[in-house]
């Protein structure tokens, strides 16, 4: 260690600090604990309320160590303390002395493992947590066999408290992670601890559920039996599972989780899992959080609908058929209509679930076999226009939440039930760091509001205005504060405040855009206006755009939608209903229905769909989209199949099959080989994805470095987690926390940035003011209505009623409070929603997450006013109601 | 009432009574009353002064926290981070150890010596705002604090210029709702801070950073008290009566089986004899003493052959105990000591925050062993595992040491002590499964803390 | 429970609420003071006003219920007009504190549960009141009462009309 100038585990600038851990001289940085340098230097320390990612509570007394300390007044000869301290909260001196496994630890962690266990109710065999519970192995490895103890055991009731998680008060050790995360990660202090000493337990209030997009992560935190999965209760031992390492089709955050899966079913779904001790099981360090509809909702393909055998029409009737004379089929059909009527004629629509992989195939089946432009993935905008718009965005994404940020613009848009695991690292960041958020537009994110330094409001539709002045503002222009001022319906000082924090970003700034927002009406404008806002920020800052759809990057970067200079000449998602309508397309095919159902006018995509000449669909499940099909190509589903997406960040992960394939399910790389060689290609010899994977980036990231079979491996973003003395059983691969990034891979946009007109930022027309009603905006929400969720096993407890978010300044007009109801008059048709009252919404203005309780909101074209009214009940007494046990 | 007044003792023939001189002559409730006894004259010196010229007057006198930890106070003045503002004066009347019933008399009593020694406090430590933390059951002494704080203010001696010196100085009267844990001085500010009254990990220590974060200190009514008494007569007048490290008046609460029970203020002088037998006037009833807690539940017992030990921290800690709070409670023949422990431990058993494991789990399970061992129905081995658990001193044993705050040691200690002066007592009632002690209360039998479920509150009291 | 549409407990109480918070740096320190408004108001803290406090407070309901059931003085049953703390600490037992609770519940009539049949009397078991040099002792509502004899006992009931 002599020669080196900065020690591996500092960086430049940190206060190097030497100290002893069980005889052996290590380094640390000032401000580390003794439990984060031990367990970098291989030495386990055992806890239990200690988490990476949680802030210390120092109750469960496990890690209590040894310390001696040089002694000044005595020649600084070592001097025991009188105490023992926790290695989890005590920060590293120089000269310390720490022993963690000396007579003294080890008495201590015997003590408290016996403490622990006095009330235990000592049920492994009937406990789900059994196999990877830390009170088990602690009990084996830091225990003693015998107890002492003779006396009747602390009993709890057994509340109903959460649909999905299950409580067992009696096993909890009051660690309080699960408290923690509620508050500090998840966001709102809906857990709690109850009662006092001996007779504490934790809970809800009232019994309620513990209703959060990222509740599900306390099951993986509570490192004993408390905190289980209703889902997956009594359903299998997890040392039967098998595991594999994939990524979430449904969280475009890119968020990787180990599917545990016997017999071709999955079990469950839980963040990346991790060797401990020569075994994989989800590590309770895992940094790594997912929501619940990739925890809950990822077993969809075992749904009673599956229809894994491809068909094929003869006269009315779909029948079974191989998957070759399917693919035959497919390839002659479209032939047909080429020959017909031109290439133009033929369309391809990719589902956004789709892995880079197939994106990629599809659209050289498209440009160079079948020769056209019409392919493409943007399903669910409600504008062609819009969908133009999100390619811009795409094109010129640049930001990664990788090394944090010294501040971030957040514009309009929902993002916890957008892109909930990005969502809730970047709050993470902000939370740790004080790092500013600023969020701008009219509607704010509810979840980051709490740590949001400044929040601007303004009226819908005037955002890309907003932008464009503060794009003059940071450039210097002081005229345009007083009208800034009046847009956001403050104060001047307050928007210099603004000013002045944004041209004081030194290092990183991002501006985030969601282009869930109105689903796109108003991109055409904010998407110029933000990415000119970028520029005129300067070198540091970046662009992240998000959208819902999970692979809606990856799919961008293959090029699955027309080219930038065929928009218009081309037909795209948006336009594909009118084409058909019109007879331009005759033939159509589909890779994923969702890719149907997520269209906002699907009912009319639907019913169009039968004029087509020939239509082919792939896809899982008997459906109203598949069931009209011509041909039926049989799809291998998330579980089954491997391929590549890629984030809202540009990092790319692999999905991995599980078990194989099932039935005669094959994966679309497969049809589309099939399809285009049929048809007379000689450019699709793939032998396997990987085949695919290899000319994929050679084409689109000729420089990148990385290999398809790395980019299986997941892991966390910064891997602390304790190291282990090896020995696999299951096989998961180790992570490398380099392999997964795409360095190397061109997805990021790198040159100038675009300019702005005064008449692309206009204000949108919206509704004249004195309107009786509130301005309503909306986006998609991960809870509401989805192809793929739908057919979920328990999908009733996974979306949720529909609400709409309300700004307290309407909720005092109204005598409107949460959780009372309200009936929303749109277009004439009335729903009935749970209000919520936040900081999200403008004043004046609604925020409806879409697709919740099958609420469509189809054909509307621009800000829309609508009518709220609030049906009173006594929502105190309510929830009072039924609390008394 | 509970001040009792003091025999003619050669030993106190000097001895000056100021906390509670005789109360029913000389009322002092009223700011008028007490101006007209030379109320505030303290305040007066204390602005004359540099705060640290004051600090070095406390330091001098010897001046150790009357609450039970009998830290130096002008020590720990001076831990306070030079600079750093706000900081806070916080005052800890959350007077909950058994025995200890010191603080509610000078409250109710005398309010404004609390006023004026809180405002010396402030004006030494650079504060500008103190906090008056009192128990949510003293309501008495909450409202007659309010009363003196609202008098202080409305004469201008509180406010943002203290007796025309232009320094600001704001109280504010603040109840607790029931919790023991609450008098540890981080819980204290937890619960100030309006959340569950768990203690905080230490360090860093409340002078670096206590409440809202910000550098606090924490004392005992009783020696803020004594800070406006110490610069109104001098350190040396404090000095005058003392006992190796022990300085200046204390006022003693003597409980339980001696004829004149009552809060007496008294130098840290005399033994443990001349208290129960000259200023208590002896056991009620002519009876045996068996057994003394001389300083508040948590301190270990004293048995009788120690009866000429010093009444001070140092004589006390020479026999092995404590001067802790100085409540003293006093036993006669007629206590089964088992019996006692029992209760004692369904007190810490009740009181445990819950925060941490050792405390949490060790005080609830050391509970149901003696309480069983009460009922009759102890176990060969019972005894050895209460050592095992409760340890035989500090830092030994399963929890003491182990535990976020003292919570847990003092859950200990009587279990330890208790095993140390009786163990014979218990080894019987585990042996003749019964008790000998015939005035037994049978109340425990009604075996109110196991085996039943808890949903709500509590598996004490009645439902 | 409520009538439905009823006002909130505390909707005369925002001003002196307002003030309460204006004396803490931190707002959430008057959670305390506002529980114990509450609790003088009703007698106890039913669970839709510690939604009512949550809001006022600005934390959740959750935390508020964290408090109240971590401080025992905060009552989560109605308790009788008079309620009687009676200290079972040592200091109290050894002086005839569990004699005294005995004959108090024969007196006040209040044979099971913790509230009298009439209503008047709920009684509850204190730990350590501070008033040991005066044992036994309890509290009535608010008054310390010290000393207790039978014949105290029976005159201190009497006056509780």
């Amino acid at each position: 260690m002599a020669d080196q100038s900065v020690h591996p585990a500092l960086k430049p600038g940190d206060e190097e600090i030497k100290l002893v851990i069980n005889g052996k001289e290590v380094v640390g940085k000032k401000g580390e604990t003794i439990i984060s340098v031990a367990a970098r230097e291989d030495y386990y320390i055992p806890h239990y309320c200690w988490h990476p990612a949680l802030s210390v509570a120092g109750n469960c007394r496990l890690c209590l160590v040894e310390i001696h300390l040089p002694n000044p007044r005595n020649d600084n000869k070592l001097a025991p303390l009188p105490k023992p301290a926790i290695a989890c909260q005590t920060p590293i001196t120089e000269g310390m002395h720490v022993f963690t496994d000396s007579q003294l630890a080890k008495e201590c962690q015997e003590g408290m493992m016996e403490f622990l266990l006095v009330n235990h109710p000592l049920d492994c065999p009937i406990c789900d947590r059994g196999g990877e519970c830390m009170l088990q192995r602690y009990s084996m490895e830091y225990g003693t066999p015998h107890t002492r103890m003779r006396d009747p055991k602390r009993k709890y009731l057994k509340p109903e408290a959460d649909p999905l998680i299950d409580i067992e008060r009696n096993r909890c050790i009051m660690c309080t992670r699960c408290v923690r995360f509620c508050d500090e990660v998840a966001g709102e202090h809906v857990m709690g601890v109850f009662a006092r000493g001996s007779d504490n337990y934790i809970g809800t209030f009232g019994q309620g559920p513990v209703a959060n997009i990222l509740s599900g992560n306390v099951i993986d935190l509570c490192p004993v039996g408390c905190l289980t999965s209703k889902p997956f209760r009594f359903k299998a031992r997890v040392w039967e599972l098998l595991q594999t390492q994939s990524t979430s089709i449904w969280d475009a955050s890119g968020s990787k989780v180990t599917h545990w899966t016997r017999n071709g079913r999955l079990y469950r779904t839980t963040p990346p899992s991790r060797k401990y001790h020569g075994v994989y099981t989800v590590n309770e360090d895992t940094e790594e959080f997912i929501d619940n509809i990739t925890r809950f909702g990822s077993d969809f393909p075992s749904h009673e609908n599956r229809w894994d055998e491809s068909r094929v029409k003869f006269g009315e009737n779909l029948l079974p058929a191989a998957f070759t004379e399917a693919v035959r089929r497919v390839a002659t059909g479209l032939k047909k209509v080429a020959d017909e009527h031109g290439p133009d004629s033929l369309a391809i629509l990719v589902s956004p679930r789709s892995s880079m992989e197939e994106g990629y195939l599809a659209q050289k089946l498209a440009r160079d076999v079948i020769g056209t432009e019409n392919i493409d993935w943007r399903v669910s905008f409600q504008t062609a226009e819009a969908a133009e718009a999100a390619a811009q965005a795409f094109q010129h994404a640049n930001g990664d939440l990788e090394d944090g940020f010294d501040a971030v613009v957040v514009l309009n848009g929902d993002y916890l039930h957008s892109v909930p695991a990005f969502a809730m690292r970047l709050k993470e960041h902000a939370r740790l760091t004080g790092k500013p958020i600023v969020q701008i537009g009219h509607h704010h994110d509810a979840f980051l509001a709490p740590h949001s330094k400044y929040k601007f409001h303004c009226a819908p539709g005037s955002t890309a205005k907003a932008l464009q002045l503060l794009s003059k503002g940071v450039g210097g222009d002081t005229s345009v504060v007083s009208e800034l001022a009046k847009i956001f319906s403050t104060e001047s000082s307050r928007v210099e405040a603004l000013i002045t924090l944004l041209k004081g970003v030194e290092g990183r700034g991002l501006v985030l855009q969601s282009l869930e927002d109105l689903n796109g009406l108003l991109l055409p404008n904010e998407v110029p206006a933000a990415l000119a806002f970028v520029g005129a920020l300067g070198g540091g800052w970046k662009y992240i755009p998000t959208l819902r759809d999970r692979n809606a990057f990856g799919l961008h970067a293959v090029g699955a939608q027309p080219k930038a200079d065929a928009e218009g000449k081309s037909v795209n998602a948006r336009q594909l209903a009118d084409a058909i309508e019109d007879g331009t397309i005759k033939g159509l095919l589909v890779l994923g229905a969702d890719a149907l159902h997520h269209s906002p006018d699907r009912e009319r995509l639907l019913a169009s769909l039968g004029k087509l000449d020939f239509y082919a669909v792939s896809d899982l499940f008997d459906s109203d989209y598949t069931r009209i099909a011509d041909v039926y190509l049989a799809a291998a589903s998330h579980l089954e199949k491997d391929g590549t997406f890629c984030d809202v960040e540009g990092n790319l992960a692999r999905l991995a099959s599980t078990e194989g394939l099932v039935g005669g399910a094959r994966p679309e790389w497969e049809m589309l080989t099939g399809i285009a060689t049929i048809m007379g290609s000689d450019n699709f010899a793939y032998e396997t994805v990987e085949d695919v994977f290899k000319e994929m980036m050679s084409v689109i990231a000729p420089d990148f470095k990385g290999t398809f079979k790395k980019l299986l491996l997941a892991g966390p973003r910064n891997d602390n987690s304790i190291k282990d003395p090896g020995g696999a059983r299951t096989h998961t691969k180790d992570y490398n926390p380099g392999d997964y990034r795409t360095d190397g891979a061109h997805f990021r946009w790198t040159g100038e940035p675009v300019a702005i007109d005064d008449q692309t930022a206009a204000p949108r027309s919206v509704p004249e003011s004195g309107f009786d009603g509130f301005l309503l905006t909306w986006g998609e929400h991960v809870q509401g209505d989805d192809y793929h969720l739908n057919h979920a096993s328990i999908v009733e407890l996974l979306q949720k009623a529909p609400y709409v978010e309300l700004n307290p300044v309407d909720a005092v007009k109204l005598g409107a409070e949460t959780g009372d109801r309200g009936t929303l008059d749109i277009n004439g048709e009335s729903y009935e929603v749970e209000l919520k009252v936040c900081e999200g919404p403008a004043p004046g203005v609604v925020y409806l997450p879409a697709g919740l309780g099958g609420i469509k909101l189809s054909g509307l074209t621009d800000t829309q006013a609508v009518k709220l009214e609030v049906v009173k009940s006594n929502a105190l007494a309510e929830a009072g109601a039924g609390n008394t046990a | 009432m509970t001040v009792s007044t003091l025999p003619d003792l050669p030993a106190l023939a000097e001895f000056e009574r100021v906390f509670l001189p005789n109360i029913e002559e000389d009322k002092t409730e009223t700011l008028e009353e007490y101006l007209k006894v030379g109320g505030y004259e303290a305040v007066k010196i204390a602005l004359a002064k540099k705060p640290e010229e004051i600090t070095e007057i406390i330091k001098d006198s010897g001046l150790r926290g009357r609450g039970g930890a009998g830290f130096p106070t002008g020590m720990k003045w001076s831990f306070l981070p030079k600079g750093a503002h706000p900081r806070y004066l916080t005052i800890n009347a959350d007077e909950s150890e058994p025995g200890t019933c010191k603080d509610r008399p000078l409250m109710e009593q005398r309010p404004h010596t609390l006023i004026e020694g809180i405002i010396c406090s402030c004006i030494a430590i650079e504060s500008e705002k103190a906090f008056i933390y009192i128990r949510g059951e003293y309501y008495k002494s909450a409202k007659v604090m309010q009363d003196a704080v609202d008098e202080a203010y409305a004469a201008g001696i509180l406010g943002d210029n203290v007796m025309g010196s232009g320094k600001r100085v704001d109280v504010v009267v603040h109840r607790g709702a029931g919790a023991y844990i609450c008098g540890e001085e981080t819980a204290l500010l937890t619960s100030l801070e309006g959340y569950r009254g768990y203690p905080k990990l230490k360090p860093p220590f409340p002078a670096i950073k206590g409440l809202y974060d910000k550098p606090t200190i924490i004392n005992n009514v009783e020696t803020i008290v004594s800070v406006g008494w110490i610069l109104k007569k001098g350190a040396d007048w404090f000095k005058k009566f003392t006992h190796e490290r022990s300085t200046g008046q204390r006022l003693l609460c003597v409980s339980g089986h001696v004829k004149k029970p009552g809060v007496y203020e008294l130098p840290m002088t005399l033994t443990l004899r001349e208290i129960i037998y000259d200023v208590c006037g002896g056991m009620r009833n002519d009876h045996d003493l068996k057994f003394i807690i001389p300083g508040g539940s948590s301190v270990p017992w004293v048995l009788p052959e120690h009866l000429d030990a010093t009444w001070s921290m140092e004589g006390l800690a020479a026999v092995g105990s404590s001067l802790g709070s100085a409540g003293m409670m006093v036993m006669d023949h007629t206590v089964c000591p088992v019996w006692a422990l029992a209760n004692l431990s369904a007190f810490y058993r009740h009181e445990s925050c819950g925060q941490c494991t050792p405390c949490r789990e060790g005080s609830a399970w050391l509970q149901k062993i003696v309480m069983r061992i009460e009922r009759g129905e102890g176990e060969e081995g019972d005894l050895e595992t209460l050592r095992a658990i409760a340890g035989t001193g500090p830092n030994t044993g399963m929890i003491c040491g182990k535990s976020i705050c003292a919570l847990g040691d003092a859950a200990a200690w009587p279990v330890s002590s208790a095993l140390n002066c009786f163990w014979d007592d218990f080894e019987e009632h585990i042996k003749t499964k019964g008790c000998k002690y015939k005035n037994k209360r049978y109340w425990m039998q009604d075996d109110r803390f196991v085996n039943e479920t808890y949903e709500h509150k509590p598996s004490w009291g009645h439902h | 429970m409520r009538e439905s549409n009823a006002v909130g407990y505390l909707d005369d109480k925002h001003e002196e609420i307002e003030a309460l918070c204006a004396k803490y740096p931190s707002r959430r320190s008057a959670l305390l003071p506002v529980l114990w408004m509450v609790q003088n108001k009703l007698g106890w803290v039913p669970q839709d006003a510690m939604k009512e406090v949550g809001d006022i407070i600005g934390v959740t309901a959750a935390e508020v219920y964290e408090v109240v059931s971590f401080y025992t003085m905060f009552q989560q049953k109605p308790t009788g007009k008079y309620h009687l703390g009676v200290c079972h600490t040592l200091a109290c037992a050894i002086c005839g504190a569990f004699e005294a609770i005995d004959y108090i519940k024969e007196k006040a009539g209040i044979n099971h549960g913790r509230i009298s049949d009439d209503g008047r009397f709920s009684i509850e078991e204190l730990e350590c009141i501070g008033a040991c040099a005066e044992a036994p002792a309890m509290l009535v509502g608010e008054t310390l009462h010290g000393n207790l004899t039978p014949a105290s006992i029976d005159k201190i009931l009497a006056s509780c009309k």
